[in-house]
């Protein structure tokens, strides 16, 4: 096991995104630019058009690269022979091969994930072009490509440190991203209570891995061998199977982590600083947090506990407390009830969605409860339905923040109340509202309708009938609040009538992220096939 | 070549969806509508002719466009049938229904929904006509459901008025017609149920192509058996079939109790009348029991409620119709009279009779309406008799029309209908032994002249009492099918001629019905009641053209009201059913309705279950919203103690 020249196309990605915020930095630092606003606004569309560029290019190469569209051809002497040859090598990288170091898997999972992180660092590009920057454009969007890099990694990760650093290095570009706005009176202290939260989950977090390194040096020793320092998921996983799986070290460890890691997805009781942090942070950054940060960890945490901790999986029938999936149950009953009650008396649009984003997670953990069954269909399906909904949520939400992005901007507030009246202001943007909050809502044919239901499903083949059932009420609950946007933007009078124009970039991404939302609804095996292939893949 | 039957109905549904989905202009959707029911007419005449071809024990066409429902046991053909009996029918259905169609086009020009109007005509033609072709009775429901929502769909054509003449909200008009038609629907279906329950199958006749059997042959099978009611004894299962089928019989054909309903529906247009509420809807009751007259063969003698049912309704109408004072109500309940006569026919057996007054009471109860519209057409929209009065010189030719048709309704020799419902009475004197029930008819026949000589008096003769009123004849298209409607009511005596009688001959291989032995006897009863008629009506006519004229005045009583006071005023309400109705069942009906709406669902439900749930979520909400202080060191507290809870979980239980 160790590095060879030909693992580099397998993280190609990756150092591309390294290569471009390195880029985006530099490009903006060494630029000569002038004090007045014109350059300013220059400044900031330069710098985002390399990113938004930069990131489609790795997009196309990741898509290229996952040989989920096509598989390129070999060589046959043609005129494209070059090309046809840098496709052949960029796909030798593709989806297989055993992980890198054993800490880098690059899977079929890390390539939907890779691509959704990326896909969702591309609009939330168009989203902040369309949106007011105001100083140093370049710290910006390079923090938004070094998060997305430590996403991907997340989700590759099969080891501890590795996925230690790629959560810091994901957080901590968030953390300055959530301040970024100095003279603003929330984002600062969005940023700051964004970065203690952060710190704490994280110290939580080491502190989880140190027990679990503890609990395999004791097994180790107690096999008759020498306290090894075993990180790497898999090799945890194979000390802990039989009685040693419900060691109490080991039992305290999967805790912690799992604490450590629920800040990163938000659920109940880990979740009280995303209402705060999503209302102050710049509305992209809104919603680049809200989705690809969210997915990224609910992936990782996903194959941390699937890998690490098979033999501790449990039953989620919360009568029979053990194991993670337990614990998940608890904590996707708490957030359903709690995110979905907390978001009813919200008046601030991007407050509402934060409560209703943290119910989303709730639904989320549904799916991972079916890792209580051996059958690996059963396991596939889970993940299958857990991957859907994550790229369902992410373009959903990234839309409807993007939305929310552009009246901030051009409104000057988000409150719900600023909503009313919507559709004789900029009808375009009130009906991609409307498609976007109904597949929130679940309403078919949206996207949403089908997340919800596979994810449904899934829970109920795990057999937690009861927290299905609370979860669909909860559904219900959760229309009222998300009709709320309706009632405001349709029915309620309008303060005043002044059509106002979206930004054509931050339309352009908010029109992409509907259609694929309707279009994910109306076709759904779009992409299940491929997810569904993905899923089988992580289940072995 | 069986095929071309599909081609009847499909052409009107065809005319209907183009109608509904291209056609925006009125003479567009007029003629459009027309020549499909004229292409329909001409399939029917080539289905005859392939009729005729076919092997005399086995008079059958049929067409099973595809299996309709299979669902284990219960299988379902959408299969078209042709026989002598669907033939007549579909013949009347296509031909007076073409006739009514371009006569709308003069009468509904200008009209404020013109194609709605065609597009919905059509789809009645359809419906009607898929209600006779049915090779089984839930298809033929299909029909009956069809025609019910277009009679429903049409009474309401002016929905956006409050009133109609005489006084009748159309939408209430509508509503009322679909819910005593419901009645008899559910009684209908309850009949389907029995009918699959016993026989398994509801297919009319034997199907070889789907392999389906038929329940009409089983039916002297099954004679003896009963159901078992429980406390209220047992009850034969033929006369439970057919009393829930005549319960539907008395909804849909508008006879005694459930009639109410038809002279409101003269709310819609006239065309419509003629057509849907005269001529051929409210016929389908008849049908209903012809085709399935070897289940009510098997009552007629124990149980004659059909027979009291038709002959109880003849005579109820007929009164009514005398005292009415809007010119088309006196022909609603002219309508509901004549098909208490056919219903009487077919209780009694005499079910050739009875399709032979449907057949002619359909030519000339169609050109009496439609004449009545060119009468309300040429004198811009009045009803009110009273207002009418010397019409016949600026109409001339509705005048002679109307009294062709009056003579046909009245009984009188030679037209159509005095040979049609003479046989009927003599059937009921000679053959079912009923002297009552016979005697009433001929006294029903009586009043009908006279009903309808006060009608021509009061249109035609007398002084025109309106003095802003001026008539005009009205254009070709609608003089036309008159013409031709009044030569069919003149000669329409004809298809049945004693001795003759083709209508008995082409419909045997259905009813298996001997011929009618001609005797001297019945040539006295036929003078009898002609002459009885025939006096009565010109007493009719003497009265209200010559004697109590001058005393008929615009918004007055009618002046036979002073002789005969509530007798006169019990008629003129159709006997008070309605009356009736609105105090025992609409009203508290309404009440309850009132009381679940506003008590049980606003309060109850709504209030407490909706409301309720949804005030305790908000109150917890804001309970839970407390929590998120905005303060770090609180979150993290509540971060510190989640993890606590879950490690105390695991100590506990793991």
């Amino acid at each position: 096991m160790s590095f060879q020249i030909t693992d580099i196309p397998r993280i190609l990605p990756e150092l591309m995104l390294l290569l471009l915020g390195l880029m985006v930095l530099g490009s903006d630092v060494l630029t000569r630019w002038g004090r007045g606003p014109q350059a300013q606004l220059e400044r900031a569309r330069e710098a985002g058009q390399l990113t938004a560029i930069g990131l489609g290019l790795i997009f196309i190469v990741g898509l290229v690269q996952s040989r989920f569209l096509f598989t390129v051809p070999d060589p046959s002497g043609g005129p494209l022979d070059v090309l046809l040859t840098l496709g052949r090598n960029l796909q030798a990288g593709g989806p297989g091969g055993s992980p890198i170091l054993g800490a880098f898997a690059t899977d079929e999972f890390t390539m939907v994930a890779r691509l959704t992180f990326i896909g969702a660092a591309f609009l939330t590009t168009l989203l902040a072009m369309g949106y007011r920057l105001t100083a140093n454009p370049g710290e910006f969007y390079g923090l938004l490509i070094f998060s997305t890099l430590g996403m991907s990694i997340m989700a590759a990760a099969t080891e501890f440190i590795l996925a230690y650093l790629a959560l810091e290095l994901s957080s901590i570009s968030l953390y300055v991203l959530a301040g970024y706005f100095r003279e603003s009176e929330r984002s600062p202290e969005a940023g700051l209570k964004y970065f203690l939260f952060g710190s704490l989950s994280s110290a939580i977090f080491l502190y989880g891995i140190s027990l679990v390194y503890g609990f395999v040096a004791s097994e180790n020793q107690k096999a008759g061998g020498t306290p090894i320092v075993a990180t790497l998921f898999s090799e945890v996983g194979r000390f802990a199977t039989g009685d040693a799986a419900s060691s109490p070290l080991l039992i305290l460890g999967m805790l912690f982590v799992i604490a450590g890691l629920g800040y990163k997805i938000s659920v109940v009781p880990f979740h009280t600083w995303a209402p705060d942090v999503y209302q102050g942070a710049p509305p992209p950054v809104t919603a680049f947090l809200s989705t690809a940060s969210k997915a990224a960890g609910f992936l990782l945490l996903y194959r941390l506990l699937t890998t690490a901790f098979p033999g501790a999986v449990g039953t989620p029938r919360l009568e029979e407390f053990s194991g993670w999936t337990s614990v998940l149950a608890i904590l996707a009953l708490v957030t359903v009830i709690v995110g979905n009650l907390a978001a009813l008396p919200q008046t601030n649009a991007r407050r509402l969605l934060a409560y209703s984003s943290i119910g989303h997670a709730g639904f989320l953990l549904l799916a991972a409860l079916i890792w209580s069954s051996t059958s690996p269909a059963d396991r596939a399906f889970g993940t299958a339905a857990l991957i859907y909904y994550l790229i369902v949520y992410t373009l959903t939400n990234l839309g409807s923040f993007g939305v929310l992005a552009v009246l901030t901007n051009a409104l000057g507030s988000d409150d719900l109340g600023a909503m009313q009246g919507l559709w004789q202001r900029n009808m375009v943007l009130t009906l991609m509202m409307t498609i976007l909050i109904l597949s929130l809502a679940g309403i078919p044919p949206l996207a949403g309708f089908w997340a919800k239901f596979f994810v449904f499903m899934a829970g109920y083949q795990a057999g937690a009938v009861p927290l299905v059932t609370i979860a669909v009420i909860m559904t219900v609950v959760s229309l009222y609040y998300y009709l709320r946007f309706l009632k405001a933007m349709w029915i309620l009078p309008a303060p005043e009538t002044t059509p106002f124009k979206t930004p054509p970039v931050a339309n352009a991404a908010i029109i992409v992220s509907t259609v694929l939302v309707v279009l994910l609804g109306l076709l759904p095996n779009l992409i299940w096939g491929t997810i569904s292939t993905a899923a089988s893949v992580a289940a072995r | 070549m069986n095929w071309i039957i599909w081609l009847i109905p499909a052409f009107p549904l065809f005319g209907f969806v183009i109608n509904a989905l291209a056609v925006r202009r009125e003479r567009d959707a007029g003629i459009l509508a027309s020549v499909m029911v004229g292409l329909s007419f001409a399939a029917t005449i080539v289905a005859m002719v392939l009729l005729e071809g076919s092997p005399a024990d086995a008079k059958r066409l049929t067409w099973t466009l595809w299996e309709w429902i299979s669902a284990g046991d219960f299988r379902v053909a959408f299969g078209l049938l042709f026989d002598p009996l669907t033939a007549v029918m579909a013949l009347l259905i296509t031909g007076v229904g073409g006739l009514i169609h371009v006569y709308s086009i003069g009468y509904m020009h200008g009209d404020v929904r013109p194609v709605r109007f065609f597009a919905f005509m059509n789809l009645f033609v359809f419906a009607m006509l898929m209600l006779v072709m049915a090779d089984n009775l839930l298809l033929l429901f299909l029909g009956w459901e069809g025609v019910g929502l277009c009679s429903f769909l049409l009474i309401g054509h002016y929905f956006d008025r409050r009133s109609v003449p005489p006084g009748i909200n159309p939408s209430d008009a509508a509503v009322k017609a679909f819910v005593a038609n419901r009645i008899g629907d559910a009684a209908m279906l309850a009949a389907l149920f029995a009918i699959f329950a016993n026989f398994g199958t509801l297919s009319f006749y034997d199907n070889p192509q789907l392999g389906i059997s038929g329940y009409l042959d089983q039916a002297v099978a099954i004679a003896g058996d009963t159901i078992d009611l429980g406390a209220f004894g047992q009850l034969p299962l033929i006369a439970g079939i057919t009393l829930l089928m005549l319960v539907a019989v008395t909804g849909k054909s508008a006879q005694f109790p459930l009639y109410t309903w038809l002279p409101d529906a003269m709310a819609g247009p006239t065309p419509v009348s003629a057509l849907i509420h005269a001529a051929t809807m409210v016929t389908s009751g008849v049908y209903l029991i012809v085709r399935n007259h070897t289940l009510f063969d098997q009552l007629t003698s124990a149980a004659p409620w059909v027979l009291v049912i038709g002959v109880m309704t003849a005579f109820i109408g007929a009164t009514a119709a005398v005292a009415q004072l809007d010119i088309k109500r006196v022909l609603a309940y002219s309508t509901i009279s004549q098909l208490g006569y056919m219903v009487a026919a077919v209780g009694m057996g005499a079910y050739v009779a009875g399709m032979y007054h449907l057949l002619t009471h359909g030519l000339f109860k169609a050109l009496l309406f439609l004449a009545a519209g060119s009468v309300i057409h040429g004198i811009g929209g009045h009803q009110d008799m009273r207002r009418m009065g010397g019409l016949r010189d600026d109409l001339p030719t509705t005048f002679r029309l109307y009294v062709v048709g009056a003579l046909a309704l009245s009984g009188i020799f030679p037209l159509a209908g005095f040979w049609s419902k003479d046989e009927i009475i003599a059937h009921a004197w000679f053959d079912a032994r009923s002297p009552l029930a016979a005697i009433i008819l001929i006294l029903t026949s009586a009043i009908t002249a006279f009903y309808m000589g006060r009608q021509i008096g009061m249109i035609f003769f007398g002084r025109p009492r309106d003095p802003a009123m001026h008539g005009h004849e009205s254009g070709a298209t609608m003089r036309w099918p008159m013409i031709v409607l009044a030569g069919g009511a003149v000669i329409g005596g004809l298809i049945n001629f004693p001795g003759l009688h083709w209508l008995n001959s082409y419909l045997r291989p259905v009813l298996q019905e001997p011929e009618v032995v001609y005797t001297l006897g019945m040539g006295v009863l036929a003078t009898i009641t002609t002459l009885l008629s025939a006096g009565a009506g010109y007493l009719g006519w003497k009265i209200y053209a010559r004697d109590l004229e001058p005393r008929i005045r615009i918004g007055k009583e009618d002046p036979a009201f002073r002789y005969l006071g509530d007798l006169w005023r019990g008629m003129e309400f159709g006997w008070g059913l309605d009356w009736l109705y609105q105090r025992v069942v609409v009203r508290p009906y309404r009440a309850a309705s009132v009381f679940l709406s506003q008590v049980v669902d606003r309060e109850g439900i709504d209030g407490v279950l909706v409301d309720g749930t949804a005030r305790g979520l908000v109150r917890l909400a804001r309970g839970l919203r407390l929590l998120q202080s905005g303060y770090v060191r609180m979150y993290a507290l509540m971060f510190l103690a989640g993890v606590i809870i879950l490690i105390t979980f695991f100590a506990l239980r793991g």
